[in-house]
């Protein structure tokens, strides 16, 4: 599993930094100048003016990037086959095997299911602890 | 657990003295004997803390007890055969209640070829109504001459041998073979206790219908066992593990990066987002197969870079566990 989230971590992610970086471009210049103009230092400036400002992006890449994550089945279809010892089976590659390996439709249809009720509730959480106070 | 495994539930005739001696005459020695070996010569781990008791549910206890040495596991029935697909034989035990036939019975005291023909009838029948049998005892399989291990069980039980006493000479064309053979046949059409097309059907032409359940049993190992039913919560637990380490680390990398490139002109940030959009535009399995290569034990990119510094190559790294990050300090 390390060897399929290091090759994600490297390869993967460039949406995640287009939409930061437009989300960072986007802010007001006025903000970070006021701030400077203040005595903020940079840390205190990202903490405090960079990193609320882009709040709504970075819940929208934490609900989205947590459901990708949970549909990873590519890369452990290629690289591992979910080997070692189940190792590396993820509940994609699950539902793919039991489905259409093994012919059990039903119990993979469920596990589908289960696993979308999973998301809607991870999704829950994270809207409910990122969502609120939403700034500019 | 709805499957049980069962070690030596094909037919046996009637003079085949030890009790789940099935078809080992066929391999040059019993395996039980060499477990034991290799257990006295100190070779082999005790099983017995690694099996738990949900593992355990998938033997009949005669399984396990087989290889049983001095009160200690040293062995359980997986992959007998000579390709990795096993001929352990399993069997879907609700089949055999709903036509009424003591599967507990015949894996206790074994059965006769006759009484395998007259279960296959029993359990054999048309759900369809076109008058074929669709739902069968066991299958067949003639695809694959490597493969012949798990039909040569029942070839074994007429006398047919693949080599004479000498060994020096294949005899495949001798009466006894024949006659197993044609019991296969008879089994597939004049019994119809199995399906036609075992010709063309390799083990997976058998696993799979015995996984859909048209077959009663079928030739496996307990690995088949474990893929139906029970990895759902490593599956779950793995998906888990795998969202708790991109999401954050996907955050952090954007998080840098764009901080890193705030202060520069609109041009330079082009430039930079494109260089790291540019993956997205492969398609995601020839960057996997890619780094297949990357992983790869023997001339992959990584070890030869590990190579350089003081940790000896590594050969597991796509599947296995990596080692913990200390022992990255590279020292030349």
């Amino acid at each position: 599993m390390p060897s399929i989230i290091f090759m994600q971590f490297v390869m993967g992610g460039g949406s995640t930094i287009v939409l930061v970086s437009a989300a960072l471009a986007g802010i007001p210049p006025s903000f970070v100048e006021v701030a400077r103009i203040e005595g903020a230092n940079p840390v205190q400036i990202f903490f405090k003016i960079l990193l609320p400002s882009i709040k709504p992006i970075i819940l929208y890449l934490v609900v989205m990037g947590t459901i990708n994550s949970f549909q990873v089945f590519t890369q452990v279809y290629v690289l591992t086959r979910g080997g070692p010892e189940f190792a590396t089976t993820t509940m994609v590659y699950q539902i793919y095997y039991r489905a259409f390996e093994n012919f059990d439709l039903g119990a993979s249809l469920a596990q589908s299911v289960l696993m979308m009720l999973i998301l809607v509730v991870f999704a829950v959480i994270q809207f409910k602890w990122l969502g609120g106070e939403v700034a500019y | 657990m709805k499957t049980a495994t069962v070690w030596g539930v094909m037919p046996r005739m009637p003079d085949f003295s030890a009790r789940l001696e099935v078809c080992w005459n066929y391999y040059p020695s019993s395996p039980r004997r060499e477990v034991v070996q290799y257990a006295k010569a100190g070779l082999l781990v005790p099983l017995d803390e690694y099996l738990t008791r949900e593992d355990r549910k998938d033997f009949v206890p005669k399984a396990l007890e087989y290889f049983t040495y001095e009160d200690e596991l040293w062995a359980f029935p997986w992959a007998f055969g000579n390709n990795g697909m096993g001929i352990t034989n399993l069997i879907y035990p609700p089949m055999f209640e709903e036509a009424g036939v003591d599967w507990k019975k015949i894996v206790e005291k074994g059965w006769t070829m006759d009484e395998f023909v007259a279960v296959g009838k029993k359990i054999s029948h048309d759900t369809d109504g076109d008058g074929e049998n669709d739902i069968f005892l066991t299958g067949f399989q003639g695809k694959d001459p490597s493969h012949l291990h798990t039909d040569w069980p029942w070839i074994h039980n007429f006398g047919g041998r693949l080599l004479n006493e000498a060994e020096d000479k294949i005899i495949l064309d001798s009466p006894e073979t024949i006659a197993g053979f044609q019991f296969l046949v008879d089994a597939i059409y004049k019994h119809k206790i199995a399906p036609k097309g075992a010709e063309a059907a390799d083990n997976y032409g058998v696993i799979k219908p015995f996984h859909a359940h048209k077959l009663a049993m079928g030739n496996g190992g307990p690995y088949e066992i474990g893929r139906i039913d029970r990895y759902f919560w490593i599956a779950l637990r793995n998906t888990f593990y795998y969202a708790a380490g991109i999401v954050p680390l996907w955050l952090i990398k954007a998080l840098i990066i764009s901080v890193l490139l705030f202060p520069f002109s609109t041009r330079l940030h082009t430039i930079f987002k494109s260089m790291f959009y540019l993956p997205h535009v492969s398609s995601l399995v020839i960057i996997s197969l890619i780094w297949l290569w990357i992983y790869e034990p023997q001339y992959g990119l990584l070890n030869a870079m590990m190579s350089s510094c003081t940790s000896p190559p590594r050969s597991g790294w796509a599947t296995g566990s990596w080692p913990c990050p200390r022992s990255f300090s590279c020292s030349s």
